[in-house]
């Protein structure tokens, strides 16, 4: 060696210092592997840059399975499926043991609707991971909860289930929320979200979804609670001041609620039968009828469907005097729910302001009939009272008054309610006077208790919107 | 027009380097407190040579090829005495070369993976196997994963078939060695010191091991898995110091992110994303975790996986760097966007940006040339940036001055003052309307109600006028029997098929003695089985029938008569019961305009 040392005459060898002497030799490693490079251009989403890679690297790269999987994974992005599903055989056939491979194929048939097959994936998926992947849990509660069959259903539960346990995954807790909350096992589907609030604090999703919830369950404290969250993580989220709004309307609170109304109105145009209603209702609440009707007519004609906002309308033309427009609104009203004791009431007050006695009698006692025992609505059976007892049927009319007074024992009862009841009392006892000043009172008392609980039958409604979205 | 907190260097040369965010790094290469630019070019043709290139400043003051691609570079210092070089370690494949003076002089290599004892005992017999057995032998190499044999083995199973027995031979005598590339290295301070303190290097391969390599003896210190299951690392973070306490955070792949504490042989997993990470970021002050994806999310997740807030990013995120500003005593986080912006967060507001005219690539934070802070840039086309932090910039006004600024894009909700409710508007027409009814109201009930009833009779007697003439889907069951007929024509033309449901009303009566009778004009329809005798029906049962009828078609131009009109296009079925001369029900069946025959 050059390096060798002459001490006192002697060849002295230095120890090795492991020094690279000449500068080191450029070949390309046989071995040599990019995919960490690909993933890089992957993750940044350089697909055309990806490509060029790949392309590059298929003759040289001796394990090619990452190659494959990433074009499998671009080819899937650009929607074309069927070269994806290609490109992941490949990955397979050439490592039968990475489960992520058989993930995205399963992920793939799913997006091309071939739920079965997409099942069919992820079960062998399951059977082959060696430990618990809670992301193929989701995904095979997906798709059983596509299934009409009643079982997959609970199957599909109980894959949630599994994926909560085991992972992290806002979307299992979330769908696995929705399946209690459809069984209306609402205190279930609240602890779901709870823990997935532990897992995700400011999702303003959940937050909003659990208030719902909450209002649910009555508990109006904790839904404002969470809802005051959302609005403070972003103030820009129409359901959660929709819920808002909704809360502070049914407190009474009708500038505030308005207030809320109107951020949504500014965050987007997002334009809902619920909306409208609500600022309505709001409208009615400050005695400006017009305002409102035109608001409802609004709600009624982005879902003409929706029975509380044609309730609601018709509820405020009749205190409007417009009582032909509320007969067609009530008609409309029934037409969708036929059960209803306070519709029949409301189309009896209306069939009398219009002179229809015999009609407006039915529909008294068509109401007062339907008046189930756990229902609680004293107000129809008072109104069939009074109106029974100016048609001159005293008789009838005591029979009313006492199932009123029956019903009415639970309640604290307003004011305006125990003047018209012990007016009505003295008259029945009297039965010969006549009073059309009540029937005016009448009214105005009931529409304040309406509103009192429409807003959160509201709240009710505002649920059904995620739920379209989720499908 | 906000001023600007950054002073922009001029550049006039046309460097062209492709770079990734982790093989770039700032030190002061000739301990002259001029702090260099070190980066490794990744060539966008890997069959081009990659180098390793210095910048002062702007310019390139040298440059030397690599011997393969680069995954990572790190600038460290060793325990030495005063003065301290910085050493240079670039990652390369399964190696480490350390550089001092911009002068290799060590190759360290990670240790090698175990080789299945099956490929052991198939190479110890391919050399000595007849050229014809060989083939079955590599049929049963091929039954391990591909990932899990050695290259040797992976190119046997490429090369075809005739020069296999050459590659065999030639290759006999090779050892069988399988590695696992570097994906990702750090440096770690061993001891937080005062001047330059030493580091050691923590190094995460594809086989999902972590090594602490220990930079002077080149041996592991410590030595752990990323998780217990196999996954492949992407990115990685590190903070602390190896003697106190550390922890590195890794993301995979997949979008896993996992967690290593000192002293732990595994990983925990803390976290799945649903799309794998460009950056990973651990913040100092309190331990968060700051990533951002291919979602256009920026998250912050705490050690156990909780993710503290997440906001959206304008465009998609092409590299990620941590800014230290220990003068503030924050640390933000720098985005290059696709949309050729550098975006700063604090938190999760942004707090300032540049705007570039080309997309960046990489980017770097921190001392250069003789200034503490600077952010250098690179861009698609292979320009550097380089914008040095003003003395007088501050970030704290700033985070409100931006939240306005969301306001007024709209991005966050108005403050409700300046919003209006849209109220439909009211129109004359609508008041008066209004008006007249409350007047009104009886009259127009009254008028209604009129009308349904002119509807209703008009209904009754068009009805009567229907039974008279028997030609409905339901029989009186007063003469004969309660009898429902429904059809249905099925088919576009000209074949068509008619479907009969004819259902037994009556409760307790059954009826025998059936016959259908279809009819048709023969110059428009022709039917095929115009008279069916029906099975006895019993009540509440349906019974399904169907019959063909093709329609008539102009053999030449494939058109239908001319005289079919679409009131004459119908079929009547007629039912009716045995020596009856009157039908049961006659209905008449209203034919779709047929489609000329489809060529085959």
């Amino acid at each position: 060696m050059s390096n060798d040392i002459i001490c006192n005459g002697n060849a002295a060898n230095l120890p090795s210092l492991n020094v690279v002497k000449t500068p080191i030799k450029y070949e390309m490693d046989p071995a040599g592997n990019f995919d960490w490079l690909l993933h890089i251009y992957y993750a940044r989403q350089d697909f055309s840059s990806c490509e060029a890679l790949i392309d590059q690297l298929l003759d040289t790269q001796l394990n090619p399975e990452y190659l494959y999987f990433v074009r499998g994974q671009i080819r899937r992005n650009q929607e074309k499926y069927y070269e994806a599903l290609k490109y992941f055989q490949l990955a397979i056939n050439l490592n039968s043991k990475n489960i992520e491979n058989f993930k995205e194929i399963g992920k793939t048939l799913y997006l091309m609707g071939r739920y079965e097959q997409a099942l069919e994936v992820y079960r062998e998926a399951e059977e082959l991971s060696n430990r618990p992947d809670n992301e193929i849990f989701h995904f095979i509660g997906e798709i059983l909860l596509l299934s009409d069959n009643p079982n997959s259903r609970q199957e599909a539960k109980q894959y949630f289930q599994k994926a909560v346990e085991h992972g992290k995954m806002i979307d299992s807790f979330k769908r696995l929320a929705e399946l209690h909350r459809q069984e209306k096992d609402y205190s279930k589907a609240v602890e779901v979200l709870e823990a997935c609030l532990q897992i995700s604090p400011e999702s303003t999703e959940i937050l909003t979804e659990i208030s719902v919830l909450y209002l649910k369950i009555n508990e109006t404290q904790k839904a404002f609670d969470k809802l005051l969250n959302v609005t403070d993580i972003n103030a820009g989220c129409p359901l959660g001041l929709l819920a808002f709004g909704a809360i502070l309307q049914s407190r009474g609170d009708v500038d505030g609620a308005l207030a809320k109304y109107k951020q949504i109105h500014g965050c987007d145009n997002v334009e809902t039968s619920e909306l409208w209603n609500n600022v309505g209702l709001c409208f009615f609440k400050k005695k400006k009828n017009f305002v409102a009707i035109s608001c409802l007519r609004k709600s009624v004609w982005l879902a003409p469907l929706n029975y509380n906002a044609l309730y609601n309308m018709s509820l405020i033309y009749i205190t409007a005097k417009q009582y032909a427009s509320g007969f067609h609104t009530l008609a409309a009203a029934i037409s969708l729910r036929k059960e209803s004791a306070e519709c029949y009431m409301l189309l009896g007050i209306c069939l009398q302001k219009l002179k229809d006695n015999e009609n407006a009698l039915l529909a008294f006692e068509r109401s007062s009939g339907l008046v189930k025992p756990n229902m609680k609505s004293p107000l129809v059976f008072l109104n069939s009272a009074i109106f029974l007892y100016q048609m001159g049927k005293t008789e009838a009319a005591a029979v009313n008054f006492n199932n009123f007074v029956e019903e009415s024992k639970e309640f604290v009862l307003s004011t305006e309610l125990k003047f018209q009841a012990t007016k009505l009392k003295a008259m029945l006892q009297q039965s010969n006077c006549e009073s059309l000043v009540e029937s005016l009172g009448r009214l105005d008392e009931e529409n304040e208790n309406e509103k009192d609980n429409l807003p959160l039958e509201v709240t009710a409604k505002v649920m059904v919107t995620p739920q379209k979205l989720n499908n | 027009m906000k001023p600007t907190k950054w002073l922009t260097v001029q550049s006039e040369s046309n460097p062209s380097l492709n770079t990734l965010p982790n093989c770039l790094t700032l030190c002061d290469l000739k301990s002259d407190n001029y702090w260099k630019l070190i980066a490794a070019e990744i060539p966008r043709d890997t069959n081009f040579r990659p180098r390793l290139k210095v910048y002062k400043g702007i310019g390139m003051i040298s440059e030397q090829g690599l011997p393969g691609m680069p995954s990572a570079i790190e600038s460290f210092y060793i325990e030495e005495p005063l003065p301290k070089s910085p050493i240079i370690a670039v990652a390369i494949s399964e190696s480490i070369y350390f550089y001092r003076n911009m002068k290799p002089y060590f190759k360290y290599t990670i240790p090698e993976l175990n080789v299945e004892q099956l490929e052991i005992d198939i190479w110890r017999k391919l050399p000595i196997e007849r050229p014809e057995n060989q083939n079955d032998l590599i049929e049963q190499l091929k039954t391990i994963e591909s990932c899990r044999l050695t290259w040797l083995s992976q190119k046997l199973c490429r090369v075809p078939k005739d020069e296999r027995d050459s590659f065999i031979r030639q290759h006999a005598e090779y050892p069988l060695k399988r590695f696992s590339t570097i994906v990702a290295m750090k440096c770690l301070q061993k001891a937080s010191s005062d001047y330059h303190p030493a580091s050691c290097l923590v190094v995460a391969t594809s086989n999902s091991d972590v090594f602490i390599i220990d930079t002077q003896s080149f041996v592991i210190i410590h030595q752990a898995r990323v998780c217990y299951y196999q996954t492949c690392p992407s990115q990685m973070a590190v903070q602390g110091q190896f003697e106190t306490d550390f922890r590195i955070v890794i993301s995979s792949r997949h979008g896993n992110i996992y967690i290593l504490h000192k002293s732990w042989l595994e990983g925990k997993e803390i976290c799945k994303l649903n799309n794998p990470p460009i950056g990973l970021t651990l913040l100092p002050v309190d331990q968060t975790l700051i990533v951002t994806g291919m979602d256009k999310q920026l998250a912050c997740f705490s050690k156990k996986g909780k993710r503290l807030y997440s906001t959206d990013l304008p465009d998609i995120p092409i590299c990620m760097t941590p800014v230290h500003l220990p003068h503030f005593g924050i640390t933000l986080v720098a985005i290059g966007l696709r949309n050729k912006r550098v975006v700063f967060f604090h938190n999760k507001s942004q707090v300032d940006e540049i705007e570039l005219t080309e997309i960046p690539t990489a980017i770097i934070f921190g001392r250069l040339g003789q200034e503490d802070h600077v952010l250098t840039i690179f861009t698609d086309s292979g320009n550097i940036n380089i914008k040095i932090l003003k003395r007088t910039a501050n970030f704290e006004g700033n985070v409100m001055e931006n939240k306005f600024a969301m306001i007024e894009k709209g991005k966050v909700g108005g403050s409700g003052d300046n919003e209006t409710l849209e109220i439909p508007k009211k129109t004359t027409i609508f008041v008066e309307q209004t008006i007249r009814e409350k007047e009104h109201a009886q009259a127009i009930y009254n008028s209604f109600q009129v009308e349904l009833w002119r509807l209703r009779l008009m209904a009754a007697r068009e009805t009567v006028e229907k039974i008279r003439l028997s030609d409905s889907s339901i029989s009186d069951g007063a003469t004969h029997a309660p009898l429902k007929l429904d059809a249905e024509v099925g088919g576009m033309g000209p074949q068509f098929r008619l479907f009969l449901s004819i259902t037994n009303m009556c409760t307790e009566r059954e009826i025998s003695f059936l016959r259908i009778l279809l009819h048709a004009d023969q110059r428009h329809y022709l039917v095929n089985k115009s008279i069916a005798n029906l099975p006895v029906l019993f009540p509440g049962i349906t019974l399904k029938l169907d019959f063909d009828i093709t329609a008539v078609l102009d053999p030449i131009d494939k058109l239908p008569p001319p005289d079919l009109t679409a009131e004459k296009a119908i079929v009547r079925v007629l039912v009716f019961k045995k020596n009856h001369a009157k039908p049961i029900i006659a209905a008449s069946i209203g034919m779709p305009e047929s489609e000329s025959p489809l060529e085959n």
